[in-house]
């Protein structure tokens, strides 16, 4: 769909970088030593996802997540629930069913495994895929994400090295908290756009 | 709201600076996020090594850029994206205006992107009759009180609660007083969740795209972005040829320091990565149904010009965290709107002369020269060496103001002749002695505005060192 102006823009634009070559370092290694190392990096990404907003629960076992769940108000109250792990939380909407992602508006609660979390800044690693909306993610009014204990990583190097080239596949997000603003008088408020709360399971021993 | 007029950075800062509790506020709500941004810089080890090495990336990657734009372009096409290319911001707003207009689009979506600030997409949109919301609370609220961003990562910093509040009776009907920040979040989130639904495409902006992969990674607080990407099926993503980093892998560098130098936070709650247009159950095998477009709209706008440039080449580096805006001790008390520019503070002074050296003389003289935008730069852009050669650049070309340049020539002739020097450092500290406390302390002499000027010492150095020194250094 590229123009006629477009393309001889794109010559311009080449020819004129090409005709100004720059000498630069080679692109670095990313193999450093001495990097931050966490004694307990499970013991990490709790308190940081818990800094950033989030309510995070160690369980042992994932039928440990529906009693916890009963218990908030929000989710007693809510109408509509959306579970990708439909074996330990029941919900009440199939995802797949919905034709249309602008449907998805009165969703209350989203219950979804992510793939990993990374120690240093409380993040988790979603892929949207076999998910057929990607918007049911981000337009849930609650969000809660289970992992694994074992699936912590230190910091960003790690956790791009994990994605690897996986990162191709269609969209994936780091998730850190739920949405929030700060935007008036830098005052910190939870749930801008996304998710008002978001609530993290984290099962197993590390 | 088109070219923004041409006004002196100390003309353009009275104004805010006149209002003295408003500017303690606004220096101290900067400080704080300064603050802020210290601790978690300290609390990385490898803090240092993330900025050289960030800086490396972005100066190999500058000096490699026509190979990584056209290896960024066929992956993000193998990807399934469109690719454009703009020589300028005319260019670049006809282009987004014309894929609108070829999926029929009359409301979009946009989240925060300073590079369709500097293109003024807004104004041309609405003028095509396209309804353009600003999605990201901070632009929101200068959307809808006719304003600028004063800041690149904190929108509204300069505007008060009580003023949103009024914004939003106004505008939402929220209760006419109310100025409580979380019920005024909520409001905003519900006028702006219809605008969602309602929305026919979505407008981004990149905050890096990776030439290796053909992706483009976006990061917000909000989520404003992932809601006005995945509800309509149009996703328009414009993007500074300056944004391409070489591998996926670099953005382990990148997004350790953005969120921490910008507000200090450890990152952003969403660092979306799009790979490709929408796709219903988007799955590993790539299977899934393509449900939407994708389209990277780049941009050179005089980024070509910047790299031809030595001295500034390095300014292109800049990722747009704000820390060298936070800690600016100019920025802090004159406010954004002082600089008349898309990217106001010390970037902002380095890269608006660049683009139009006459109407933005003034800027690169805002500064003390302190150096604190370069301690606190991700990416080790020299920026206050930059503002200097500024400086020199605009006196050499002549384009410093009458004033300033009588003042340098004087300079210049006084530090060429020791006589002269003499003579007129004596005539100085008689004068500043003798004058009548009103001749100094006027309007006339901005150095006396605000602060004593120090008691004038008797003698001067030279006679000093004559008296007492001169004797005994040759014994
Ligand atoms: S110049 Fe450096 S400190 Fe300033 S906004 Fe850009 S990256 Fe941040």
């Amino acid at each position: 769909m590229t123009d006629a102006a477009s393309t001889s823009s794109r010559q311009a634009i080449l020819d004129r970088l090409r005709s100004r070559p720059v000498t630069a370092p080679p692109l670095p290694d990313l193999h450093p030593a001495g990097l931050v190392a966490y004694d307990d990096p499970l013991a990490q990404f709790c308190q940081v996802a818990t800094s950033v907003g989030a309510a995070v629960h160690r369980i042992g076992s994932l039928d440990e997540i529906g009693p916890i769940l009963e218990e908030l108000p929000p989710y007693r109250d809510a109408r509509t629930r959306a579970s990708l792990l439909p074996a330990a939380v029941p919900g009440n909407l199939d995802l797949a069913s919905v034709d249309d992602p602008h449907d998805l508006a009165s969703l209350d609660w989203l219950i979804a495994a992510g793939d990993f979390g990374v120690a240093e800044n409380g993040a988790i690693w979603m892929r949207t895929a076999g998910v057929r909306h990607r918007a049911s993610f981000f337009i849930t009014q609650y969000l809660a994400i289970v992992i694994s204990a074992a699936d912590i990583v230190p910091h960003m190097h790690a956790a791009y090295e994990r994605i690897g080239s996986t990162i191709e596949q269609g969209f994936g997000v780091f998730i850190a908290g739920p949405s929030k603003t700060a935007d008036i008088e830098q005052s910190l408020v939870l749930g801008a756009h996304g998710c008002r709360a978001l609530t993290i399971f984290v099962c197993g021993e590390a | 709201m088109g070219a923004l007029p041409i006004v002196e950075h100390p003309a353009a800062a009275a104004k805010f600076v006149a209002n003295r509790e408003r500017m303690a506020w606004h220096d101290k709500a900067l400080w704080f996020v300064r603050e802020k941004r210290d601790r978690m810089a300290h609390s990385l080890p490898e803090w240092e090594w993330l900025r050289e090495t960030a800086s490396a990336i972005k100066q190999h990657t500058i000096a490699a850029l026509p190979e990584y734009l056209e290896q960024f372009e066929a992956a993000a096409t193998r990807q399934g994206a469109h690719v454009h290319w703009a020589a300028d911001a005319e260019e670049h707003n006809r282009i987004v205006l014309r894929i609108l207009e070829e999926h029929q689009v009359r409301r979009v979506v946009k989240s925060k992107s300073m590079l369709t600030e500097e293109c003024h997409l807004n104004p041309f949109l609405e003028r095509h009759g396209i309804e353009v919301v600003d999605t990201d609370l901070g632009e929101r609220i200068v959307q809808l009180r006719h304003e600028r961003p004063s800041h690149i990562v904190l929108p509204a910093i300069h505007i008060k609660k009580e003023e949103v509040g009024d914004t939003f009776h106004e505008h939402l009907g929220t209760e006419a007083g109310a100025a409580d920040p979380q019920y005024l979040t909520e409001a905003a989130r519900g006028h702006l969740r219809d605008k969602f639904l309602a929305a026919d495409a979505g407008i981004t902006g990149v905050n890096f795209g990776i030439a290796e992969t053909g992706g483009i990674v976006v990061c917000t607080n909000e989520g404003n972005a992932d809601l006005g990407t995945s509800l309509p099926p149009l996703h328009i993503a414009c993007m500074g040829i300056e944004k391409l980093i070489p591998r996926a892998r670099d953005l382990g560098v990148f997004t350790r320091l953005l969120a921490r130098s910008a507000t200090g936070q450890p990152i952003t709650t969403y660092t979306s990565h799009f790979h490709g247009p929408l796709r219903e159950s988007d799955g590993p095998e790539g299977s899934g149904r393509t449900s939407g477009e994708l389209h990277i709209v780049l941009v050179d706008n005089g980024r070509t010009r910047i790299r031809d440039s030595q001295e500034f080449r390095p300014a292109l580096g800049c990722i747009r965290c704000g820390a060298c805006m936070n800690t600016c001790p100019v920025y802090r008390r004159s406010g954004g709107h002082s600089y008349n520019a898309v990217v106001p503070g010390p970037i902002g002074s380095v890269l608006s002369p660049a683009a139009d050296p006459a109407a933005h003389q003034s800027l690169p003289s805002a500064c003390s020269l302190c150096g604190s935008c370069t301690d606190v730069c991700p990416v080790r852009i020299p920026l206050h060496h930059q503002l200097l050669a500024w400086r020199r650049e605009l006196a050499s070309r002549r384009l410093l103001p009458a004033s300033k340049r009588w003042a340098m020539d004087a300079a210049s002739q006084l530090m060429r002749h020791p006589r002269l020097f003499a003579a007129a450092g004596w005539l100085g500290r008689q004068a500043l002695r003798i004058t009548p406390r009103f001749l100094v302390y006027n309007r006339l002499n901005t150095w006396g505005r605000r602060r004593e000027l120090p008691e004038p010492p008797r003698e001067s150095f030279r006679e000093w060192w004559k008296q007492n020194r001169e004797s005994q250094s040759h014994d």
